[in-house]
This record gives C-alpha cells, sequence and structure tokens, in this order.
C-alpha cells in the first residue's frame, strides 16, 4: 500500500478529477484502507463543493439591460477621437517661441554634452556597478582605523592614497567590488529565501526586477574574479562562483510566478551554504586587525 | 471559434459598432459574473464589466483569434479587477456593522428572493462568510480558484489568461481550497455555536 504521504500528492489531480485510470486505483485503494486520507481528501472535497454550490450572483438584469447604452459614448468617442498633428504643433511652437527655442536647445545641447563626457571619461569599474542601488562612499581618509563596534556600511578603511597612479585603492570597505557584489547577492538571496508560498503573496516579490539585479552582478562576477589572483582570495573567489551559480537561476527562471523555481533557489543557497560562506567572508573582514592589513596588503 | 462570431470580430475590428454591440450581448452576462466573483461586490463588478468592454473595444485590433474571443475577454476582466482593487480605498471587511449594512443593501434589492426573513438570515450568513473565507486567498489564489470553480475553466484556458504555467495554477488552486478550508472551520464552528445559541 502506498504511504499516506505519497498518495496526498494525487489530492491535487484527485479535486480536479484529473487522475487517470492507473492513479485512480491506487487512490482508491489506499483511501478505502486509510481513514485518516479519506477523511482528510473528503473534507477539501467538500469545501470545493460547499464554496461552489453556495455562491450565489445575483442577478442584475437592469445593469447588464443597460450596460450598451453606458458604454456607447466612450466607444464612439474611442472611435473618432483625432490622432494629433504632431508636425503642426511644432512648427506652431517653433514659430511663436524663437527666443525660447534657442534658450532651451543650448541647455539641451549642453546637458548631451555633459553626458558624452560623463560617459566617456567615466571609470572603468564604475560602469557595470547597477544603478538600482545608491553607492555610498565615506570619504574618511584620515581615519587611522577601522571601528568595530560601528556598523559595516560605516566600517573605515585606513588604506592609504597610493602615489602610484595605476594602482587602484579603496578609501573604504564598501568601495570594494567583492565585497559590494557579494552584499548585494546576499540581499537579493535573502529576500528570495524568506519568502514563504503558504503565507506570503507572491506579488510581494518583483520577479522582473530580481531577475534584473541578478543578470547586473552575474556580468560584474567575471570582471571581479578576474582582479582575485592571490591566493588568500581564493575563498572569496569560490564564494563567487557559487554566487554566480545562484544568480543564473534565478536570471534564468521563466516567469513571475514560478514558485518550483523558487524551490530550486532555495534548495541551491542550501546545498552550497552560501548564507554560511558569506558571514564567513564577512567576519573575516572585520575580525582583527592584524586580518585587516592582511586584507589591505591584499587590494 | 464559431464562423458567426470570427465574422462579427473582423467587422468590429473595422470599426462596425454594430457588430461589436453582438459581442457585447454574447458575453455580457459571464463577463459580469466573473467580475463579481473575483471582486464581491456588485458595483466594483459593474464597473469592471463596463471597463472590460470599453478596453476590449479599443484594443479589438490586437486579438488575433489565437485563444477564444470569451478567453481574451477573461483575461482582460481578471487584470482589470485585480488593478481595480489598487485604486479603491480597502474597506475593512471584519467590520461586521459595515458587511451586515452591505449584505442587507444587496439582498433587499434582489426581488428574486421570495421574502422570507429565514432564508434572507441563512442567505446572509452563508455569503458573509464565503466572502470573509475568499477574503484569505492571495489574489491570484482567488483569480485561479474563481477561474476553475466557478467559470469552469479548464487548466489551458486559465494559462490562456493568467500566463502561469499549469502546474502553478494547479498548487494555486489547491492552496486556495486548503486556505479555504481553514476559513471555513471557522464558520462552521460559529455556525454551531450561533444554532445552539439561537
Amino acid at each position: 500500500m502506498d504511504s499516506c504521504k505519497s498518495i496526498k500528492k494525487y489530492f491535487e489531480k484527485a479535486l480536479d478529477n484529473e487522475l487517470n485510470e492507473k492513479e485512480l486505483e491506487i487512490f482508491n485503494e489506499h483511501l478505502t484502507n486509510c481513514n485518516k486520507c479519506q477523511t482528510e481528501f473528503l473534507e477539501l472535497l467538500e469545501v470545493k463543493h460547499f464554496m461552489k454550490d453556495s455562491n450565489t450572483i445575483e442577478s442584475n438584469d437592469t445593469f447588464l439591460d443597460n450596460l450598451w447604452d453606458k458604454i456607447e459614448p466612450e466607444l464612439i468617442l474611442a472611435e473618432t477621437k483625432e490622432k494629433p498633428n504632431y508636425f503642426e504643433i511644432i512648427k506652431g511652437f517653433i514659430f511663436n517661441n524663437n527666443r525660447k527655442i534657442i534658450q532651451y536647445s543650448t541647455a539641451f545641447a549642453i546637458l548631451f554634452i555633459g553626458i558624452f563626457i560623463g560617459r566617456y571619461y567615466l571609470p572603468e569599474e564604475n560602469k557595470n556597478l547597477p544603478i538600482t542601488e545608491q553607492n555610498i562612499i565615506a570619504d574618511n581618509s584620515q581615519n587611522e582605523s577601522i571601528d568595530l563596534d560601528v556598523k559595516p556600511k560605516e566600517n573605515i578603511d585606513i588604506l592609504k592614497p597610493t602615489s602610484q597612479p595605476n594602482k587602484v585603492t579603496y578609501k573604504t570597505v564598501s568601495d570594494d567590488p567583492a565585497a559590494k557584489f557579494v552584499s548585494r547577492s546576499k540581499i537579493l538571496l535573502m529576500g528570495l529565501v524568506n519568502f514563504d508560498p503558504t503565507t506570503d503573496d507572491i506579488d510581494a516579490i518583483n520577479m522582473q526586477k530580481q531577475k534584473e539585479i541578478s543578470r547586473g552582478l552575474i556580468l560584474q562576477a567575471a570582471d571581479i574574479k578576474k582582479k582575485l589572483t592571490k591566493p588568500s582570495q581564493q575563498q572569496l573567489k569560490d564564494l563567487i562562483n557559487d554566487l554566480e551559480v545562484i544568480l543564473l537561476q534565478i536570471a534564468n527562471l521563466e516567469s513571475e510566478y514560478n514558485l518550483d523555481g523558487i524551490d530550486l533557489v532555495k534548495d541551491g543557497v542550501d546545498k552550497r551554504n552560501i548564507f554560511l560562506k558569506i558571514n564567513i567572508n564577512e567576519m573575516q573582514k572585520t575580525s582583527s586587525p592584524k586580518q585587516k592589513q592582511e586584507y589591505k596588503k591584499s587590494i | 471559434m464559431e464562423t458567426d462570431e470570427k465574422q462579427l470580430i473582423l467587422k468590429a475590428q473595422n470599426g462596425n459598432l454594430q457588430a461589436f454591440k453582438m459581442l457585447v450581448e454574447q458575453n455580457k452576462m459571464n463577463i459580469y459574473q466573473l467580475a463579481y466573483n473575483l471582486t464581491r461586490n456588485k458595483e466594483d463588478a459593474e464597473d469592471v464589466t463596463q471597463e472590460v468592454f470599453i478596453k476590449a473595444f479599443r484594443s479589438i485590433s490586437k486579438f488575433r483569434g489565437d485563444s477564444k474571443f470569451s478567453t481574451w475577454l477573461y483575461r482582460i476582466t481578471v487584470n482589470t479587477s485585480l488593478s481595480l482593487k489598487k485604486r479603491y480605498k480597502i474597506v475593512d471587511i471584519k467590520s461586521e456593522e459595515n458587511m451586515d449594512l452591505a449584505y442587507k443593501s444587496e439582498l433587499n434589492q434582489n426581488h428574486s428572493i421570495e421574502f422570507n426573513p429565514e432564508k434572507l438570515a441563512e442567505s446572509m450568513f452563508i455569503k458573509k462568510h464565503i466572502n470573509n473565507a475568499l477574503s484569505k486567498l492571495s489574489k491570484l489564489e482567488k483569480t485561479v480558484f474563481v477561474l476553475k470553480n466557478y467559470d469552469e475553466l479548464n487548466y489551458d484556458e486559465i494559462q490562456t489568461i493568467t500566463n502561469l504555467k499549469s502546474g502553478t495554477l494547479r498548487s494555486l488552486n489547491f492552496r486556495a481550497i486548503k486556505k479555504l478550508q481553514i476559513a471555513l472551520d471557522i464558520f462552521s464552528d460559529r455556525k454551531k455555536s450561533e444554532a445552539v445559541n439561537g
């Protein structure tokens, strides 16, 4: 006899009358011999029938009879509404507002030039940062130590500016692209892992945004890993590899309401002990001045 | 799709109002019922029904005939019902006084119910608790439950309407039934207690 746990997987299909012949045979046999499952299933069936049979919709003949009269004016309006002639609008604007045209044109020209210069001279490492999150950079170059009691985003790194123009230095820990990547990935995963389909409304998760953020992070991962060449950075590199796999899963979720996909992501996070590895990574960065010094040197 | 309906749709797509009127007449009852089942409120159902047909007329040129015309209308109805809630201030439906007044007003307008105080009370009681039970469901769960059990659509049709996978739809429907079971358990306990106490 099949166990109760495996029979309960048939409940969904049984309620919808979608069991095939073989499944129905197994299902009926188990229910005949198991009072508990029989009771449970019959209660669910009763709920379904009760909701269906008790649902009454009062007739609304008055409304339905007059429906066309109510909507016809809107439909006629929709049909006859002319599209605006944008050429005429622009032409009139130009001829009536010469001075203003020149002022606005100048302003737009300056704006575009500024954007062009900014894009052309923008530093390489900032280009791939997701624009959905703020990057807060604390200018604490005069401080010589990291205060462990301060919250992580306020931590101050004591890397001194170097005279070598080619060496990349970070004024704060939060400047470190790898740390930012890990932090953002953690926030993204926590949102998904903490989602409980039995109690939470799936509409609360903006799946499209999660996928966009995942794609942005995946694009960054390759560049970040290239710069982690030292042996002491291998652990961080492995963590980024694991995160990449999970982020790929999220980015490839097929639809916005893919509960199975979310479960898959959760399993992946559990199996790879992602949060444990992230916590270890964070602890290593903030635990002792000696380790902080090593971290500075590694950068 | 029947040939008559196809021809009506083609004419409506060319701007023929009379053809569209016939489509409205053929589908208005089903759309109103679905709107009512989703909103559980007569006024909202009326608003949704009107909006559905106005939207349908504006975008009928986009209807390609991949699905039944009624399925396409159902899709608009579901989307309109879901967005309608955001515009309206959410009334505290747990307020017993508000519910009682609303139901009494609605039922008193329905002349088809034979005036019988006991039946009226029973009907109000059941309706109140069905609405309360349905309010425990998420928007998606309610939508899928209504389409599957009230409109008796199959999962393929519901998939066309909601763009959700059939596995997800089955899960949503099952979860809805389980949540309703919990909600109605409370209702049946209360009913027994009211029956005992009078």
